[in-house]
């Protein structure tokens, strides 16, 4: 019987050691909207701050038509070598409004370029992790990205641990 | 004639030694003897000992939880970056009463802990601590004897504390655990084995909730006074 619990326990432990640091090698803006309440964000419309499944687990509600921008400062530097990659950017979000949404480009009128997300409110769902990439960027070109701005339109949505992952055109993912 | 005189005495002798006053008198010139003698009565049944007391380590396998694979699919859509079911740890005490028919009754507490879920920043942690009381009934039909398995219930409460970005979210939870108990060792000492399944209310929590049941494996010293 003890040989069993040994067999039965031995593969658990070194499955299960210790949870892996997570890789953030690429993260060049994180929110979780657990440290203060939207500072930082500039809102039009009905955005609020709202207690999710725990007390201390936080999200941003958007009513439908609203708008939240913050600023940012991420350099995309211009490419090194020839095989460098125009891929493996994105903006990655946890939702209740079912479906990735759309990621725009927009140019800011001073050479840089607005994050603009338009979430995909067709429907409510589950929360669920969402991921939207970046169009191709050309890597012989250094790309600022100076903004994020979240948008609804008909229906309301929470979003929560918003990201934004940048390679730096050095990894394709 | 000298002999016949020696052998006489001997024969008085072990008359008188072999035979009370009563006997070689005649009959009805003596009182009845106060005393009688009874049957001895039958030898008292040996009990065993009465109580039973068990500190044991605990292993909880929450990955046989039915909602395990939903905890992680919810804590990796709410944006986790490591979300697993992990094994529960910690300790456990044991107090059986042992004189009563058939099952032994006693109390078990004890104290689990674990870190299910890691966010960007490592030490941002999601994490559950599990203090349980419970009482126990043990279907004692190894009758004392060590290496066979003993079944055994427990209802019992949990507090719970769930920790998340720091922060404490307390609740009473309650389970069922249902299993088995071996005893190695002799009728006063040895090792206790034991391994159950548990089975906890599902909480109300439309997020990722850490499961907390599964199958349960305890293992320690017992003593038994």
């Amino acid at each position: 019987m003890l040989r069993l619990a040994i067999l039965a326990i031995a593969p658990m432990l070194t499955a299960t050691g210790c949870l892996l640091p997570p890789d953030n090698d690429v993260l060049q803006f994180e929110d979780d909207f657990e440290a203060c309440d939207l500072c930082g964000w500039s809102l039009n419309g009905d955005v609020r701050r709202v207690t999710t499944y725990h007390p201390a687990e936080h999200a941003m509600a958007l009513a439908p038509g609203a708008r939240a921008a913050t600023s940012l400062g991420i350099v995309r530097n211009a490419a090194e070598s020839s095989w460098e990659s125009d891929d493996g950017n994105w903006v990655e979000l946890s939702t209740d409004c079912v479906g990735p949404g759309a990621l725009e480009l927009i140019p800011d009128g001073n050479g840089r370029l607005i994050v603009a997300v338009t979430l995909d409110d067709r429907a409510r769902a589950p929360f669920a992790r969402h991921w939207l990439n970046f169009p191709p960027l050309d890597p012989a070109v250094e790309h600022q990205f100076s903004m994020l701005t979240l948008t609804t339109e008909t229906l309301p949505c929470q979003v929560d641990n918003l990201q934004i992952r940048i390679s730096g055109g050095l990894y394709a993912y | 004639m000298h002999i016949s005189l020696g052998r006489a005495a001997l024969v008085l002798a072990a008359l008188t030694a072999t035979a009370t006053a009563d006997e070689l008198a005649p009959p009805g010139t003596t009182a009845p003897s106060p005393l009688s003698v009874a049957d001895a009565p039958p030898p008292a049944p040996v009990r065993g000992p009465r109580l039973q007391l068990a500190l044991t380590g605990d292993l909880r396998l929450t990955h046989l939880d039915g909602a395990a694979g939903r905890f992680v699919d919810d804590a990796m859509a709410y944006g986790w970056r490591v979300a697993q079911a992990r094994p529960l740890y910690g300790l456990g005490v044991d107090a059986h009463y042992l004189w009563t028919p058939i099952v032994d009754v006693g109390a078990r507490v004890g104290y689990l802990t674990q870190d299910y879920a890691a966010g960007v920043d490592p030490a941002d942690r999601m994490g559950i601590a599990w203090t349980t009381v419970a009482a126990s009934a043990r279907l004692r039909w190894a009758q004392g004897r060590p290496f066979i398995p003993e079944p055994r219930l427990d209802l019992g409460l949990a507090r719970q504390t769930w920790t998340v970005h720091g922060q404490d979210d307390q609740a009473t939870r309650s389970f069922v655990r249902v299993g088995v108990d071996w005893r190695l060792g002799t009728r006063t000492a040895g090792v206790m084995l034991a391994v159950a399944y548990t089975l906890t209310d599902h909480p109300a929590v439309d997020g990722p909730a850490p499961p907390v049941g599964g199958l349960d494996l305890a293992i320690g010293p017992y003593l038994r006074r």
